[in-house]
């Protein structure tokens, strides 16, 4: 575990997609400790990745995990819920993670599943669900929670903890790994932008390093957004379509991140339904 | 012919697909040829060598939106065309039916692809003989897979259109692209409430005539993709303008005048 902040603990996903071997230890999951009780910002990507989370927090730390706290719907940051119900924690959310649970939940489950048998996880719905902001205290710790509109996801939620001055950002941050769209690429820029105006001395990406400066960790998920949509329209407005998008846009960013084949054509195939119907005739 | 395809394919539900990474030459071959005698009973169908060949990525992009592109042998004089995604649980993709506008050197459309599959094409020429052809395409969870998150975007803007159009080489058809944005729900995938299926809500039927001359008329199914997307090239007719009527499976029926195009 890295500890980037005092009390903020992260453990480091590797960059790879989910094996039996990695558990789906894929992304950047820990927790802060305050002076009554404990949040768990991610609960990991199956079973065993939440537990093994849930033994780092036990080694830390006596206080009772109180809060965990999700950061949107994604397998590699929700499975490891279950881990955590012995604890009793208040499960929160962003209010369109419910609706998100119930579509995909089952879906998720089945195939990490298929990955990891019983280690595979599942989802828990959430206690407490948040539509614009929230805060909650953990003893002298104050995080403040932020629901984001379509972006990386349909659920993305942030994380401030003014203690520290630090941003757990979570998807809506990536470095290395290069970013995956499932939500809107406009939204996810219009969010960065909002994003940016908040004061922080560090920032936590969902997938990348245990955490980076802030604001300009921001720039490398930007510039890649911006490439694919700016690419995709000029496809679009020239004529062309799906098809002949995927062997043009963003291939600048080639090289610039890791497992960039496996995710780059479905976040063009993602960017060109969203973008022709951005303004229809 | 129509009702009788519709009705075996129904049929053909029931039988259990190959799942994916499915490479079996023979189970393949199994396959389609329960597709093809519910579909084609007694017809012979032919290779169709250059006549019609399917273009797709080797791997797909997004197993729910798998562009297709079949290229037609225009002096065949092909009547119809039927799309089939062998393994996917409704097979048929849709059947078009060519009008005397339709130029027939291109189709394409978006497809949902549930599991590692060939894809078949089988055209019908006017002299009543059947082409096909076939394309192994890698994808996998396409019907099963949520939606892409954008329903309620998609809920708000259903039935609207766009016909997006080059211009053509002097006295050459015109390309175009038309987009019918409609969720095309097939009935596989949850719905918020968790604890139901969305029911299926599809586009059965597409209509593009210009100056009054068909097109195409379309039967689509559950395997196109969401906003769905058809290419095509047409000749203009009588007054050039287009006009689209589409209905879905409930009923409700989606209609656009497109004027014709610029000069």
């Amino acid at each position: 575990m890295a500890e980037p902040a005092p009390g903020l603990f992260v453990r480091v996903g590797v960059t790879e997609d989910a094996t039996a071997a990695n558990k789906d230890a894929i992304a950047n999951i820990g927790f802060v400790v305050g002076r009554e009780a404990v949040a768990v910002i991610d609960p990991g990507g199956s079973l065993s990745d939440g537990l093994a989370l849930r033994a780092a927090v036990l080694a830390r730390t006596s206080l009772p995990i109180r809060y965990v706290i999700v950061t949107h719907i994604h397998p590699d940051h929700i499975l490891g819920s279950p881990a955590f119900v012995q604890d009793k924690p208040i499960f929160i959310g962003h209010a369109a993670l419910p609706g998100a649970i119930a579509e995909r939940g089952v879906f998720y489950q089945t195939n990490m599943h298929t990955l990891l048998g019983d280690d595979g996880g599942a989802a828990v719905m959430p206690d407490r669900t948040v539509a614009t902001t929230d805060t909650i205290d953990l003893g002298g710790r104050v995080l403040e929670l932020r629901a984001h509109g379509p972006a990386h996801s349909g659920s993305d939620l942030t994380v401030m903890d003014r203690a520290t001055a630090t941003l757990w950002a979570a998807d809506l941050l990536f470095e290395t790994r290069v970013p995956s769209l499932d939500g809107s690429v406009r939204g996810w820029l219009r969010e960065l932008t909002a994003l940016e105006a908040t004061e922080a001395a560090r920032v936590i990406p969902g997938h990348g390093p245990a955490s980076m400066s802030w604001p300009d960790g921001l720039a490398d998920v930007r510039r890649y957004l911006q490439t694919l949509a700016g690419d995709v329209r000029k496809v679009l407005d020239s004529g062309g379509e799906l098809e002949d998008a995927v062997s043009v846009a963003a291939q600048t960013e080639r090289g610039r991140w890791q497992l960039f084949d496996d995710y780059n054509p479905h976040n063009i195939a993602h960017a060109v339904h969203e973008l022709e119907w951005e303004n229809p005739l | 012919m129509k009702r009788a395809l519709w009705t075996a394919l129904a049929v053909l539900l029931l039988a259990p697909a190959a799942r994916a990474a499915d490479d079996d030459a023979a189970e393949q071959a199994q396959r389609w040829e329960l597709i093809h005698n519910a579909a084609f009973a007694d017809r012979v169908l032919q290779d169709a060598g250059d006549a019609v060949r399917i273009a797709a990525p080797d791997r797909a992009l997004d197993a729910a939106l798998v562009p297709i592109t079949i290229k037609l042998d225009p002096s065949k004089h092909i009547v119809t065309l039927s799309l089939f995604v062998d393994n996917n649980p409704s097979p048929l993709v849709g059947v078009f039916h060519f009008g005397s506008a339709i130029s027939t050197d291109q189709i394409k459309t978006r497809v949902r692809v549930d599991a590692f599959t060939l894809i078949h094409a089988v055209a019908e020429t006017a002299d009543g003989q059947f082409l096909t052809a076939s394309h192994y395409v890698k994808a996998a969870g396409g019907c099963s897979a949520p939606s892409s998150g954008q329903s309620a975007e998609i809920l708000a803007r259903i039935g609207k259109m766009q016909l997006r159009r080059e211009r053509p080489l002097e006295g050459a058809a015109i390309p175009a692209q038309l987009l019918i944005s409609h969720p095309n729900y097939n009935g596989m995938q949850m719905g918020a409430s968790g604890t139901n299926l969305i029911p299926a809500r599809y586009l059965e039927n597409v209509s593009v005539k210009t100056g009054g001359v068909t097109v195409f008329d379309l039967e689509s199914s559950i395997s196109l993709s969401e906003d769905p997307s058809i290419g095509f090239s047409y000749t203009p007719a009588g007054d050039g303008a287009v006009e689209i009527v589409a209905q879905d499976s409930t009923g409700s029926v989606f209609k656009r005048h497109f004027d014709p195009l610029a000069n």
